[in-house]
């Protein structure tokens, strides 16, 4: 290789690297919510318009890590925001790989005790990254651009350093607002959340709604689809799994209300994209 | 010369002998191999200490490998197999743990069966599944709880046979695990295993440290492939990208090969060249190719490899082609008679093998035709090895891993010439990225980049068959 020749190759290497850069900072408008398919378990990840990423939940196993690298630009090491609902297997797992491999720059959580392997290994990974956690509550927000913020509506008590057997109804719950639009992301609460939730008058009422608990019996009471009146639900479940997620119950609740649902199991990643001043619509990337 | 090239036909030929015969084969055809070799030789000086120092390597190899096929006779454990009996095993972690998308696998060398009163001594292994969490390390001693079966084979898959050859005839899934301290044991390892605990498990510390950082500063699944052209490690390139190279006769960039050494060698030289004399260097990039082999998990095919790499580099330093030949095919020829299978079966070491005939044979040949290219410090020397190298390999390659040669050739053609990049800004990533993140993931760039042309020429060839 002559030396000219070396010269190209390192100068458009550099041009690689700053179009790279520059790449990153274009901004397409909008806000993307992707459900990933991450098999029996939950994981979403949101991209706002102005381009902060927040992954809630990581599903059962490393699969998210992948799914990240799909959703995510390859240049970009940086997660802005992660959210633990509750530190259940499947979702928490594939957190903790993400937290080895993505730079976090803050985490949130309930703050609840667990001594179960997953939850030391996730708790020794926390203090080794050194990103500020924060113990959320009914009340607290989270304003994450111009047009975007995030509500908490569960729990409704500080709970941190708390010990409970069952984690699901220590779920935190979001909502999620762009503009006007609204998503509700509600972990794996059950039936005694959603009621005190529709009691307390905690403003659910929102566009789309997440599925609580995979589709379980034990959630999505009538009470709580009539307050939350979504027009479009989101399940995140495997394939044959063996909870027998989603129930018919559930799904016969949704389809009395015409309520449409997507499924992760059937169409595996779904993405829900949002432009200000347009409608919002759905694409599946299986 | 000839008369070594004749053996090795004659072994390839057919008849593989029984283990006795073997022993003695191996004295009486290395001392006639070694009188050849010095024999050609005549007078010349310097290529004494050379083949010395070579039947001195592939002696200790021998040893190594003779170690492997000797290790795990007891069989105890297999009575337990398939009943309804809980075991409770104590042992330590004896391979590095597996860590797939949803598990961990590991290797369990089995010390003592306890039972309530007492403990019953043994020496054997048991294949372990459990979950993600706790993470565990080579050389953890731990106690293992749970009901073991027999391997079974797959549809196509013959399981019990591919367990069968590392020596493991029980399997358990998720199982009750518990770390356990050393000093809880009846009978404390020997000082040889306690050396080999400590040693490995450094190593092994080294290798993950330095993965992680690669996950770290590149993304998914391009981590995983530079993982995999570095150290060998697969298990986290995903299904479908691993049948992608399997359908496009690329896999062996992902084993380690002779080739893949001799590269690495050639690193590190360049490297230490800058530092110091020619001729240190020399032995730091010996040393530097062992401790890569270790890292990688020294199998008995890497052992190989990284002896046919340290030959070939040695040629590079006498800079006389010719005069290695003979060393080096004598080195394969010894290869062959320890283990006649290696010769059939065994690709890596056809890889080898072929590969340095390739820069004894086609480089100076090359070198010629090419003598106006411009030296720029070591690049046309690096250019010309690969280019022979690669030459000389393609017929194996594409009678072993090709059975679509026509995609095999363009798609390796292609993609060789980026695995050095790959390798060596994929390491670069790796190391700056455990000393500053933010330069590791900026290099990390660069091994996304040649790792993704690696990755879309192998997927695009998948697609077109």
């Amino acid at each position: 290789m002559p030396p000219k020749k070396q010269i190209i190759v390192f100068v458009l290497l550099v041009l690689f690297l700053v179009l790279a850069f520059f790449a990153d900072s274009k901004n397409e408008a909008g806000l993307k919510v992707y459900f990933f398919d991450v098999g029996q378990g939950d994981s979403i990840f949101i991209e706002t318009e102005e381009k902060k990423q927040i992954l809630i939940d990581g599903g059962p196993d490393n699969k998210v890590v992948q799914k990240l690298s799909e959703a995510m630009p390859f240049w970009d090491r940086t997660i802005d925001l992660v959210i633990l609902t509750h530190s259940d297997k499947d979702h928490i797992l594939g957190l903790i790989e993400v937290l080895k491999r993505y730079r976090v720059k803050g985490i949130i959580e309930t703050g609840i005790e667990c001594g179960k392997a997953e939850c030391l290994a996730w708790k020794e990974l926390k203090e080794k990254e050194k990103a500020p956690v924060i113990f959320v509550k009914l009340g607290d927000s989270l304003v994450l651009d111009e047009n975007t913020k995030i509500l908490i509506l569960n729990p409704f008590v500080d709970m941190a350093g708390e010990k409970i057997s069952k984690a699901n109804n220590s779920s935190i719950v979001a909502k999620l607002i762009y503009g006007g639009y609204s998503i509700l992301l509600t972990g794996d609460i059950e039936k005694q959340i959603e009621e005190k939730l529709v009691l307390a008058g905690v403003d659910i009422d929102s566009d789309y709604l997440k599925i609580p608990h995979h589709g379980s019996k034990t959630s999505t009471t009538e009470e709580f689809l009539k307050k939350t009146s979504p027009l479009l639900a989101f399940i995140s479940l495997g394939k044959n799994n063996s909870y027998g997620h989603p129930h018919k119950i559930v799904i016969d609740r949704l389809e009395k209300r015409n309520i449409k649902y997507y499924r992760t199991d059937e169409l595996g990643t779904i993405l829900l994209i949002c432009r200000l001043n347009e409608q919002c619509h759905i694409e599946n990337q299986k | 010369m000839f008369l070594m090239f004749a053996f090795i036909l004659g072994v390839g030929g057919g008849s593989f002998f029984d283990i006795s015969q073997e022993v003695v084969l191996v004295i009486a055809i290395a001392a006639i191999s070694l009188v050849a070799v010095f024999y050609r030789r005549g007078s010349k000086f310097l290529s004494f200490p050379v083949a010395f120092g070579a039947f001195l390597i592939l002696a200790f190899s021998a040893g190594v490998l003779r170690f492997d096929v000797s290790e795990s006779l007891i069989k105890v454990l297999t009575n337990f197999n398939d009943t309804d009996i809980n075991l409770e095993l104590w042992g330590y972690i004896n391979d590095e743990p597996q860590r797939l998308i949803d598990k961990q696998r590991l290797i369990l060398q089995v010390k003592e069966i306890r039972v309530p009163d007492y403990a019953v001594l043994t020496d054997e292994k048991v294949l372990i599944t459990v979950n993600l969490y706790p993470e565990f390390q080579y050389g953890d001693f731990v106690s293992v709880e749970g009901k073991f079966q027999s391997p079974k084979n797959f549809d196509d898959f013959d399981y019990v046979n591919y367990l069968a050859k590392d020596g493991i005839f029980s399997l358990v899934y998720y199982p009750k695990i518990q770390k356990i301290s050393e000093s809880d044991f009846l009978n404390p390892q020997s000082i040889f295993e306690d050396i080999k605990i400590s040693a490995f498990r450094q190593i092994f510390r080294i290798k993950k440290v330095f993965e992680e950082s690669v996950e770290r500063t590149v993304a998914e699944p391009n981590a995983a492939l530079i993982n995999g052209i570095l150290l060998g490690s697969r298990e986290n390139i995903p299904q479908d990208l691993k049948e992608a190279f399997n359908k496009t006769g690329t896999t062996h960039i992902l084993a380690i090969s002779g080739y893949n050494i001799t590269i690495v060698g050639l690193y590190i030289s360049f490297i230490f060249m800058f530092f110091i004399r020619r001729q240190a260097a020399f032995w730091f990039t010996v040393l530097g190719i062992v401790i890569f082999t270790i890292l990688t998990g020294a199998s008995a095919s890497v052992i190989r490899a990284a002896i046919m790499g340290i030959l070939v580099l040695l040629a590079y330093r006498e800079g006389r082609f010719h005069n290695m030949a003979n060393s080096i095919v004598f080195a394969g020829l010894v290869m062959i008679v320890l283990n006649p299978k290696v010769l059939r079966f065994d690709v890596g070491f056809q890889l080898s093998f072929l590969a340095t005939l390739g820069l004894i044979y086609l480089a100076p040949f090359l070198s010629e035709k090419l003598k106006k290219m411009p030296e720029l410090w070591t690049f046309k020397e690096n250019f010309i090895a690969t280019l022979s190298a690669q030459i000389m390999v393609l017929p194996v390659i594409l009678y072993n891993f090709g059975s679509f040669s026509l995609v095999s050739l363009p798609a390796n053609v292609l993609i060789l010439p980026a695995v050095p990049i790959t390798m060596f800004f994929g390491f670069l990533a790796g190391v700056s990225g455990l000393i500053w993140l933010r330069l590791g993931e900026a290099i990390g760039l660069i091994a996304w980049l040649f790792s993704e042309y690696e990755i879309l020429i192998v997927r695009i060839f998948s697609v077109i068959l």
